[in-house]
């Protein structure tokens, strides 16, 4: 079964909240992100990792991805040397691995080409900023074939209806981008809509706000709080990751 | 099947979700009161009276003489804050306020679109927020110092280049911040549906108006091309008219149709400067409303069908051209505008040719720029 799938569907039968974390493929070069890779999955500090794909103009993204996006591409990062670099640990990884990527170094590097070395990679499910559900059919068919699942996201800004589709067409689970201000009335709205469980995407969480709406949905992922941390510390941002992801998980799982 | 929002393989809705739903708002309010008698009234009224349209066609003895064809420059630059943005602006702030909208934002490079913004809004009474490269700062004072004057918030924007790809990148998200209450009004034929298709419907009366003015029936259509709105106006009402040849000029530096590929950047599918892996280049041109890296997606598709065509001329055409104009016609043109008529001046042409230039602005912007470039 697809990695991301299993651990989604674990986590729900143990009635387990998850975790997932966004990092910034070759980022901050090729080899440290192999082995902050490494040490995360080693370590089992998350679920499962949403690894980026920089892009020149990152228009969904804050400052902080922003940066590292550009200093990612600056060093030559590109979809094709991400998914090999992932490709020669494959072995060695058993953390399930998001591919996020916005559509048009997807579409110009060749989308068949591009899923076929994803999955050879490692990686279970795609999602992309911008490709909304009346755009995702340009990926579909490949990403099938591949048997990579395809997520979508919602938000506060979506309607009730539409919730309910993208939720019904989302592969494993929902992408809800809320912040710490939407309310757990909202939550439990989208979670009683939401066909598929639901984990709010955001860039970062005090572990307190992280309890409260891991309380609410099925779990959280964060956006940029690693690549804060990785990009403020000077040397051991390793023990950093460490203390901050158990902090979080602490307070998730001990709902 | 026929995609909503498409144009062949072209065009589309490439944002993110938080912009799905104003985009499914706009496009029912932009299909709903562009046939209302209320708005079409006011739009026109406003157009006619407050934007000073008609404006003229006048034909152009001198370019007729050196070009040995008949050359008729379509005059933009004589509207109200002197160029065709004017149009657009009119028609979404209307919209925005009909539909209970207080506040608009934009993005500019040239400084004429965010200055016709800042324009609508302060008639109509919105709040007015127009995102702007630094580099375009610089290079368009006179129009940052017009938008404040017009009561408007000029924000800065230092990623990248600092040009307008960067502006309309930092307008996206803002307007992500607040869809419900913000109207993005966008200023060419670009962006995700319904844009391209609304600043084409605003822009449209361009080429309906020169179709009442020449005498007879044009051979040539002749447009610089940025995002692609100028050159949408004057195309569009003479698309049936085969006969009629169509044809966008681009800055060399950021000719994005003639030069590049297909991909999706802000909200469509259409030709970009690109490199091999998907990345936007950034463009160079010394007219900053031509300085963009993408173009409307329905350009794309006119390309593809073969109904226009697309090429580019290099800032010294444009510069000469510029220069002769204000010399020999008493029209000072904008940079942009120049590349059109710089085209023209280089190409040879028949007699019995009928060139129609849209004259898309006027050039008082860019006095820096060509004093800087020696043309003074
Ligand atoms: C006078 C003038 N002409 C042309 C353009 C290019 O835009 P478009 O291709 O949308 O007409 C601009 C853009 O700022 C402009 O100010």
């Amino acid at each position: 079964m697809n990695r991301v799938e299993k651990r989604i569907n674990e986590l729900k039968k143990k009635k387990e909240k998850g975790l997932g974390f966004f990092l910034m493929g070759n980022w901050p070069d090729k080899d440290t992100f192999i082995e902050i890779l490494r040490f995360i999955d080693s370590k089992n500090l998350a679920d499962f990792l949403q690894i980026g794909v920089p892009f020149s103009d990152p228009v969904a993204d804050g400052p902080i991805i922003r940066k590292a996006s550009a200093q990612a591409l600056y060093k030559g990062a590109t979809l094709e040397k991400i998914l090999k670099n992932l490709l020669s640990v494959r072995e060695e990884i058993s953390i399930p691995l998001i591919l996020k990527t916005y559509a048009n170094p997807l579409y110009v590097s060749g989308i068949g080409e591009m899923l076929s070395l994803a999955k050879e990679s490692g990686i279970s499910a795609i999602i992309i900023p911008d490709m909304p559900l009346e755009e995702i059919s340009l990926v579909e068919e490949q990403a099938r074939k591949n048997k990579i699942g395809v997520l979508l996201f919602a938000g506060p800004t979506t309607s009730e209806k539409r919730l309910v589709k993208i939720s019904s067409k989302t592969s494993f689970f929902l992408s809800y981008t809320a912040s710490h201000e939407t309310s757990s009335l909202e939550f439990e709205k989208v979670l009683a809509l939401s066909e598929k469980p639901v984990y709010s995407d955001f860039g970062k969480l005090s572990p307190e706000q992280a309890g409260a709406i891991a309380h609410s949905l099925d779990g959280i992922i964060m956006g940029w709080a690693l690549t804060e941390i990785i990009d403020d510390s000077e040397k051991n941002f390793f023990k950093e990751i460490e203390k901050f992801a158990i902090s979080i998980r602490k307070e998730i799982k001990e709902i | 099947m026929v995609r909503k929002g498409y144009f062949g393989g072209f065009g589309g809705q490439f944002v993110p979700e938080t912009l799905m739903e104003a985009l499914v708002i706009l496009e029912k309010n932009f299909s709903s009161l562009i046939k209302s008698p209320g708005f079409k009234e006011e739009f026109q009224r406003l157009l006619a009276d407050y934007a000073g349209r008609p404006t003229p066609l006048y034909y152009s003895e001198k370019l007729s003489k050196l070009t040995k064809a008949e050359v008729f420059l379509k005059r933009e630059d004589l509207s109200h804050t002197g160029s065709h943005k004017i149009n657009n602006a009119l028609g979404q702030a209307l919209m925005a306020k009909m539909t209970g909208k207080r506040k608009i934002i934009a993005e500019t490079g040239a400084g004429q679109h965010g200055v016709a913004s800042a324009t609508a809004a302060a008639l109509l009474d919105l709040e007015c927020s127009v995102f702007m490269g630094r580099e375009d700062m610089r290079r368009q004072v006179e129009n940052v110092v017009r938008m404040k004057m017009l009561g408007a918030e000029v924000l800065p924007v230092d990623e990248g280049d600092a040009t307008l790809k960067e502006a309309v990148n930092a307008a996206l998200r803002k307007w992500s911040e607040d869809p419900e209450n913000i109207w993005y009004l966008l200023g060419s034929c670009v962006g995700p549906h319904p844009y391209p298709e609304m600043v084409r419907e605003f822009q449209s009366v361009i080429g309906r108006e020169v179709k009442k003015q020449v005498p007879a029936k044009p051979t040539h259509l002749v447009a610089c091309i940025g995002g692609g709105s100028n050159s949408m106006g004057l195309f569009y009402p003479f698309i049936e008219d085969r006969e009629v040849k169509m044809i966008g000029v681009e800055a060399t530096g950021s000719a994005s149709i003639s030069r590049g590929q297909p991909g999706i950047f802000h909200g469509a599918k259409t030709y970009l400067l690109q490199d091999k892996v998907g990345q936007i280049s950034p463009t160079y041109s010394v007219a900053p409303g031509l300085d963009y890296s993408g173009i409307g997606p329905v350009h794309s598709f006119l390309k593809s069908t073969g109904r226009a065509i697309y090429l580019n001329v290099g800032d010294s055409s444009a510069l000469k051209a510029f220069s002769w104009l204000a010399k020999n016609e008493g029209i000072i043109p904008a940079l942009e505008s120049s590349h059109a008529i710089g085209w023209v001046m280089e190409n040879s042409w028949k007699s019995s040719d009928r060139i129609v230039i849209c004259l898309s602005g006027r050039g008082e912007k860019d006095m820096e720029t060509v004093t800087e470039r020696g043309q003074v």
